[in-house]
């Protein structure tokens, strides 16, 4: 089947089969990298893509489901005032450890901080709470989205200490 | 722990010097540590595996060889070289080496070995270069090498008040020869300037901004894809498997 979909908008046409899952269509026909395959069954978040702005598990989102959703990815996430913000701050907490779940990670977090500018732990916990990062990054992730909203917060570098 | 038997060959560090591809310094050195998983004649404490390129603009490129899975060892291992070469990290590129096992022994992670195994030898490696780029301002300035020290990429000669920077000094410096790294000085850790530090990960821009860093991220041409498929029952066993 052919598909127009809006990916970082623009316009992208693919010919895939209806049940392809988005992450594969970006992957492998659109050749963008950024977004990872971690579970393939929405268990971990590493696919984590917007779909008019919601944090949605691409691995699971058949194309034939996308429609006409506006589709952001980790490459154009800067282009968002949350993205940007979750981008600096998770440089600045030095976050990263492998990093291959990340994407997804600054996903789940930009999504969340343009609808919350000023999320409770609880409303972390929860926003994040899909996102499985191996190296236990937790502590700095948490950090980072308190830096990234302008809220105080202890640098979780030194958490362990 | 490290063992006593470490502390002997598979800790030296041993150099050769040479012109860099497009000018400046290249000083290709062996990284230690690689003799405990292949002790054949391919890793050999004379193969010399890993190099610290001097542009002709002052630009570091430094190769690491260890994978890194999170642990920061491409991050941690040319801090080292840094160091002692006295250059700003600012200034440091690093390039991946390829898995090449046959050409640098084993390229493992695990066991938080690679800091302890390489601490001293890359650091004389980093040093030795630092010995070099001094000798050639010494006789660009026909002065003696003990009156000139190091300042972030740049040589001084406090007498006269006058600097070189080390990409002016690299092609010149490519034409003496290496000192033995066990000869050469090291730093008082309390002149450390990047050792000690907190440096973000080399490769943490790339990660956050989603460009191609992993392996499944890697295309080439005419490659297959193949998956693994499961049992569904404990101790299955394939039968026959159907390929095209």
């Amino acid at each position: 089947m052919r598909y127009t979909i809006l990916i970082n908008g623009k316009a992208r046409e693919v010919e895939a089969d209806p049940q392809m899952p988005l992450l594969w269509v970006l992957r492998d026909l659109l050749d963008m990298k950024g977004t990872k395959f971690g579970c393939g069954k929405s268990f971990c978040g590493a696919c984590t893509v917007h779909l008019n702005g919601a944090p949605t598990r691409s691995c699971a989102t058949p194309i034939s489901s996308v429609g006409s959703s506006s589709i952001t990815t980790i490459e154009a996430i800067a282009g968002t005032p949350a993205g940007r913000a979750v981008q600096k701050a998770w440089l600045a907490v030095d976050v990263v450890q492998c990093g291959y779940c990340q994407a997804g990670q600054i996903m789940s977090a930009s999504a969340l901080l343009a609808k919350n500018s000023k999320p409770s732990d609880a409303d972390i916990d929860k926003a994040m709470s899909g996102n499985l990062c191996r190296c236990a990054t937790y502590t700095r992730i948490r950090a980072a989205i308190k830096q990234a909203a302008g809220m105080p917060s202890a640098d979780g570098r030194d958490s362990f200490a | 722990m490290i063992g006593a038997k470490d502390k002997s060959e598979s800790r030296r560090a041993f150099l050769r010097a040479g012109v860099a591809v497009g000018g400046g310094l290249l000083l290709d050195f062996s990284l230690p540590g690689v003799l405990h998983a292949r002790a054949s004649a391919s890793s050999s404490p004379t193969t010399l595996n890993a190099f610290v390129q001097i542009s002709n603009d002052g630009a570091v490129t430094i190769m690491s060889k260890n994978p890194e899975i999170g642990q920061g060892i491409k991050t941690m291992l040319p801090m080292l070289i840094a160091e002692e070469l006295d250059v700003d990290w600012a200034d440091v590129r690093i390039e991946q080496a390829l898995s090449e096992p046959d050409k640098y022994g084993a390229q493992f992670a695990g066991g938080s070995r690679a800091t302890p195994l390489n601490w001293e030898a890359l650091r004389r490696v980093g040093a030795a270069g630092r010995q070099m780029l001094i000798s050639a301002a010494a006789q660009s300035w026909s002065v003696p090498v003990s009156e000139c020290g190091t300042a972030s990429g740049k040589v001084v000669h406090a007498p006269t008040k006058r600097s070189l920077s080390y990409g002016r000094l690299a092609s010149k410096a490519a034409t003496l020869p290496a000192p033995d790294p066990a000869q050469v000085p090291l730093k008082d850790p309390k002149n450390f300037r990047i050792i000690g530090k907190s440096h973000p990960g080399i490769d943490s821009p790339l990660v956050v901004t989603g460009k191609p860093l992993f392996g499944i991220d890697v295309t080439v041409p005419g490659m297959l894809h193949a998956v693994f498929v499961k049992s569904p029952v404990f101790g299955g066993t394939a039968v026959k498997a159907k390929h095209r």
